[in-house]
């Protein structure tokens, strides 16, 4: 792939050479100065990317469609070829879930009546849109993804989004038909949260790893791999008790947790219609919540910090048996295999 | 009729690598659903960019260089410029070499572009590492280096094509 090199003759003209020197410092400054400005002015480029997603995710989407295409016909090469162990173990958990579905179908009953019986107000039904994913993180900068819904569907800003595991991460930037949703993976990402099994309240930080970590635990929390990690609605941002995931790793006061939303096969994502207690950005927002010190807990944070309104303190939450998690990944909770007699998992725990 | 297919000509000539540059920006976005590849994705236009600023400078002037990473960091959604201001550099750092480099082999450019590009992405993590506020993990970013090398080569044979088929055919 040797070049002639009759072309390096094109550059000789010092006029041009000039030209192309004033360029490059322009457009080096000019790159700086939006550096500077992005920095300095973040509603300001927050209002400007909700503009200029709405031009990129049309691209993103039509461009993606080829890859989606193959990925979906990889996907049915490898059906058909283990299609029969697949259709019997999908047929398996069919039935499983149908079992889950009565206990749920149940549960929830029971759950309307109590609330009914306390007066509690329902938070557990919240609308959402659904909506499709059209890009990855792509790069090492940022975990974030764009929806193909915006504005124009009732989706705003802090809205969590979801999938069918758990909590995925919230909106920060939308457009009319697109909007972005930052990864709980992500560094700017802070959400309060409980442990079910000790109710010690934490913030989940996200540090672009894989799996986020839990910051501002109580100094004597008994935290332990296995335990489940739910949204504690302190802050108003997120509602309480969203399945966040599981603690994956216990090491001093290092507490780990892998996600139980499947980042890696983000389709098709739940956004919920849930407004915030009070508009975040009326505080210091829940992404400026400071590196946590030794000393600090979820709780000492939530009052000093975003939190404009905090969450009256309650006993650690009870979740209705079955889990809110993925059977596979919910590790505390036996799920019921071929045998379980519905009504004595209906029978066990009673919801709140 | 002539004249003006021949000004079409030029126009495609300049056209077709700044618009395959805003096409391969995206091509690091596309659901792969592989969050692993999505994360050491290669950036594909910076091979473009210091293609195509060495072979045909005329058809990557430093304004295309600078779209091409504004929209990467508009796609990205975080601090608009960083990728901007590296393929700008890329672009200044070719041109500053241009004359030494066309009578280089293939390896020594494929060498070139190893070096400069990983001088741009340390630069890369250290100004993210000051917009952010934060001390990045090393890893990512290297093995972003370094499949960014690996894929200059096909890369750079598929430009050649493209090359080709622009200019020495008309």
């Amino acid at each position: 792939m040797r070049r002639s090199n009759g072309r390096a003759a094109r550059n000789s003209n010092p006029e041009r050479n000039m030209a192309q020197r004033a360029s490059f410092a322009v457009f080096v400054a000019v790159s700086l100065g939006l550096l500077l400005v992005t920095k300095l002015y973040p509603t300001l480029t927050e209002q400007v990317q909700g503009v200029l997603i709405d031009v990129a995710a049309p691209v993103v989407d039509v461009l993606g469609e080829p890859v989606l295409a193959f990925r979906s016909f990889g996907g049915r090469v490898a059906d058909t070829l283990d299609g029969a162990d697949r259709v019997e173990a999908l047929r398996a958990q069919n039935e499983r879930l149908k079992r889950w579905r009565d206990v749920a179908l149940r549960l929830d009953s029971e759950n309307a009546q109590l609330r009914s019986l306390m007066r509690l107000s329902d938070e557990t039904k919240i609308p959402a849109v659904t909506t499709r994913v059209i890009s990855d993180p792509g790069g090492p900068f940022v975990r974030a993804i764009i929806l193909d819904s915006g504005g124009a569907k009732g989706i705003s800003k802090f809205q969590p989004v979801m999938d069918p595991a758990g909590v995925v991460g919230r909106i920060v930037t939308v457009g009319r038909h697109s909007a972005r949703a930052l990864l709980l993976t992500d560094l700017n990402s802070r959400v309060p949260v409980f442990i079910r099994r000790t109710g010690d309240r934490a913030i989940l930080v996200g540090d672009n790893s894989d799996r986020p970590r839990l910051a501002y635990l109580p100094m004597e929390s008994s935290v332990k791999v296995g335990d489940e990690v739910l949204t504690s609605g302190d802050g108003g941002v997120f509602p309480a008790k969203l399945p966040v995931g599981v603690v994956d790793y216990v090491r001093g006061s290092t507490v780990r947790v892998r996600l139980a939303a499947d980042l890696a096969r983000l389709d098709f994502v739940n956004v919920l219609a849930y407004e915030p207690v009070e508009r975040p950005e009326a505080a210091p927002g829940i992404a400026d919540i400071p590196a946590p010190p030794a000393d600090g807990t979820a709780a000492q944070v939530a009052e000093r910090g975003p939190q404009v309104r905090v969450a009256p303190p309650v006993a650690p939450p009870v979740l209705p048996s079955p889990s809110p998690l993925p059977p596979q990944r919910a590790a505390p909770t036996p799920v019921p295999d071929a045998t379980p007699a519905p009504e004595a998992a209906g029978a066990g725990e009673g919801g709140t | 009729m002539a004249q003006a297919l021949h000004r079409a000509l030029i126009a495609t000539r300049l056209a077709v690598p700044f618009l395959l540059g805003l096409v391969l920006a995206v091509l690091s976005f596309v659901p792969y659903g592989s969050p692993d590849l999505s994360i050491v994705m290669p950036s594909l236009t910076l091979p473009l960019v210091f293609y195509w600023s060495l072979h045909r400078p005329e058809a990557m002037p430093f304004w295309a260089a600078f779209v091409i990473g504004l929209w990467q960091d508009i796609l990205v959604g975080g601090s608009l410029g960083l990728m901007a201001l590296l393929l700008v550099l890329a672009r200044g750092l070719v041109d500053n070499q241009r004359q030494v480099l066309l009578t280089q082999s293939f390896a020594i450019v494929w060498l070139v572009f190893a070096v400069a590009s990983g001088l741009l992405t340390a630069l890369a993590w250290v100004v993210a590492g000051l917009w952010w506020n934060h001390a990045f993990a090393v890893m990512p970013f290297f093995v972003h280096w370094g499949l960014g090398v690996a894929v200059y080569v096909p890369l750079a044979m598929g430009f050649r094509r493209l090359d080709q088929l622009l200019y020495e055919q008309a």
